[in-house]
């Protein structure tokens, strides 16, 4: 049978069990596996002769996860986990926040702005966008309700800055690209950062420009703070800022390696915790129980995932694709139009971690096909499935802050409020997709 | 008898997940602790501890396998609930039940071939590895043990889901995980 006739049927068949509410790991591990036996069994223009079969595909499976999971490389996601939640129970990550809204109360949303550079603040330590709009949104929606905000305004500012939590570094979804794409992770971290600043930018100006037309949407607090009070909370700032500079710093001037920063950012939050006294050990207990259970999560997923792409490999799929590329003679803009489509959909349904490595394997051939950056193309990838991440129906973010306000805000509301942001995103997709070097100068340009 | 088994069964097994979280998060302290003891002993003594990325590597290991099953407990593990949220409490149950089987075969299939192929590489020395000559053996059994906790979770997935199914009951996990805390995914 031929290899890319049974990627196919596998591809159709994982889509078929992913709908069924089957386990991403399980449709992606399972599919894969009978893939490579059918193809080890049913060689093409051969007869069907499983004895054949069965050697190489246990080896695969024996092999492959238990190798993949001691590579060291993976130790940078549960460390730089570890540091987000550390950071998050010792309050780091609340600090931006806070000194964001004193000093930006009296601008018009000024509480607004605040939660975004607040969900900045927390992107640069944690690297989970539902975490960000989660923990974010628990402080900062209740508080806009409190002055007045418009409810769609305040749940929608929360969680579309709630995607910068995988955009700016450190991010899961950017370690997951680099180790499945085999591209450097402290590039990729350092390539987010400017994109990640015009997507927090392009918000803040959502957000003026929404409260200059509609002044209703955020009325200015009636609350009086102190010169002392603004500049006492921008001082307690310096624990996030001194952990960011200490971890991407640190990658960026070739002091450490993705991992090494994420165990020094680890320790960091962990020292700086204890002896400010904002730690003890039920804390850590707390953040070392959500680390690991969030980081078997996700490999359990990536787990199959280094299965299904071994198996994409056997069947030939990216030269098949590359030689359609030649043929076809399409263009690198259509070819594009294509990928960006294909994401948006994609992350409409499907869990970020999931298309990555369902799509990964596809995709990396027409980009290599054009001889485009992936560095830059992992930034476009991210900052589709984050956008992914506010659209309907699926939408996660939308639903965590859902969760979170319950009846007091309805679900429509929330999507009405993510749809002015969704036009800032299309003008900032356009800037990144429009000049690469928004995303490869940083990166050119480190040690 | 057959519901005091069942009950037995879940304790234990729920008692085992615990322990099995509890050590993967010390070992992951332990990561972080050799990660950064190799980078400052490199960057003050000019010695870093040796085969760190070895044992970083090992750990990881135990970091990832001893949590599956806790996660699974908790239902954890990431699904698409969209095309299917329609559907009634037994047919979800019959999906949960189907999933988990799925799961349990794949994951099975690993450990099984896993454990099968032990003692083969145990005769061969395949076992130690790196300048210190660390033994891998160990963390390749925590991670047999974290896939066969997995698999014994996933069976007690599947008779709830088939339970389910035919009483129309759901019994969600006694201790929701995440009831005080934020992170469910990247």
């Amino acid at each position: 049978m031929d290899p890319l006739f049974v990627g196919l049927v596998a591809l159709a068949a994982t889509l078929i069990l992913l709908a069924i509410r089957m386990p991403i790991s399980a449709a992606l591990g399972l599919s894969a596996s009978i893939g490579i036996f059918i193809i080890f069994a049913w060689r093409p223009g051969a007869e069907f002769l499983p004895q054949h079969a069965w050697r190489p595909t246990l080896s695969l499976i024996a092999n492959r996860p238990y190798d993949f999971l001691k590579s060291h490389s993976l130790a940078t996601v549960p460390l730089f986990i570890l540091m987000g939640h550390l950071s998050y129970q010792a309050g780091f990550t609340t600090d931006i926040y806070r000194a964001a809204r004193l000093w930006l109360a009296r601008l018009p949303g000024g509480v607004a702005m605040a939660s975004v550079l607040g969900c900045g603040g927390f992107a640069a330590i944690t690297g989970s966008s539902v975490a960000c709009a989660a923990a974010m949104g628990r402080i900062t929606i209740p508080e806009m309700l409190k002055f007045g905000y418009s409810k769609s305004l305040a749940a929608g500012s929360v969680a579309i800055g709630g995607t910068l939590g995988s955009l700016i570094p450190p991010s899961i979804l950017f370690i997951l690209f680099g180790i499945f794409a085999e591209q450097s992770i402290g590039q990729l971290f350092i390539a987010a950062i400017i994109p990640g600043l015009l997507s927090l930018l392009a918000y803040l100006l959502v957000i003026y420009l929404w409260v200059l037309r509609y002044p209703d949407a955020a009325p200015r607090p009636e609350e009086t703070t102190t010169a002392a009070d603004r500049w006492g909370s921008l001082a307690r700032c310096w624990s996030i800022v001194a952990l960011f500079v200490t971890v991407i710093g640190g990658i960026y001037a070739g002091l450490f390696t993705p991992s090494q920063a994420a165990g020094i950012g680890a320790y960091a939050a962990l020292f700086l915790g204890l002896i400010l006294g904002r730690l003890n050990l039920q804390r850590i207990a707390a953040a070392l129980k959500e680390s690991v259970y969030q980081t078997s999560m996700i490999f359990a997923i990536a787990l199959s995932g280094k299965i299904y792409v071994s198996f994409i490999a056997l069947t030939g799929v990216s030269g098949a694709i590359e030689d359609w590329i030649a043929v076809s003679d399409l263009s690198v803009f259509y070819a594009m139009a294509v990928i960006v489509v294909l994401y948006l959909v994609l992350g409409m349904f499907l869990d970020p971690i999931g298309i990555i490595l369902l799509t990964l394997p596809l995709t990396i051939p027409i980009v290599q096909a054009y001889d485009l950056s992936l560095i830059w193309f992992a930034v476009i990838v991210v900052k589709l499935l984050e956008i992914g991440l506010v659209t309907p129906p699926i939408g996660l973010n939308v639903f965590v802050i859902k969760s979170i306000v319950r009846d007091r805000i309805r679900l429509e509301t929330i999507f009405k409020g993510i749809g002015l942001f969704l036009v800032a995103e299309v003008f900032v997709m356009a800037l990144l997709l429009g000049f690469p070097s928004l995303s490869l100068w940083l990166p050119s340009v480190m040690r | 008898m057959l519901y005091t088994f069942a009950d037995v069964y879940s304790r234990v097994l729920h008692a085992l997940e615990r322990v099995a979280l509890a050590a993967a998060g010390a070992i992951l302290l332990v990561m972080g602790g050799v990660t950064t003891a190799s980078v400052l002993g490199k960057e003050l003594f000019v010695r870093p501890i040796p085969d760190d990325l070895l044992m970083i590597g090992l750990l990881n290991v135990a970091v990832i396998a001893l949590p599956l099953a806790y996660v699974e407990y908790n239902r954890g593990h990431i699904a698409v609930t969209i095309t299917t949220d329609w559907m009634g409490v037994r047919i979800l149950g019959l999906l949960r039940a189907f999933g988990a089987l799925a799961m349990g075969i794949f994951f099975g299939a690993i450990g099984y071939t896993v454990s099968m192929r032990m003692p083969a590489e145990f005769a061969q020395g395949a076992y130690y590895d790196g300048i210190l000559q660390i033994p891998t053996w160990p963390m390749k059994a925590v991670f047999g043990l974290g896939i066969l906790l997995l698999v014994l979770r996933l069976i007690a997935s599947v008779v709830g889901g088939i339970h389910t199914a035919i009483t129309g009951i759901d019994t969600p996990p006694r201790d929701p995980h995440g009831a005080d805390h934020v992170d469910e995914g990247a």
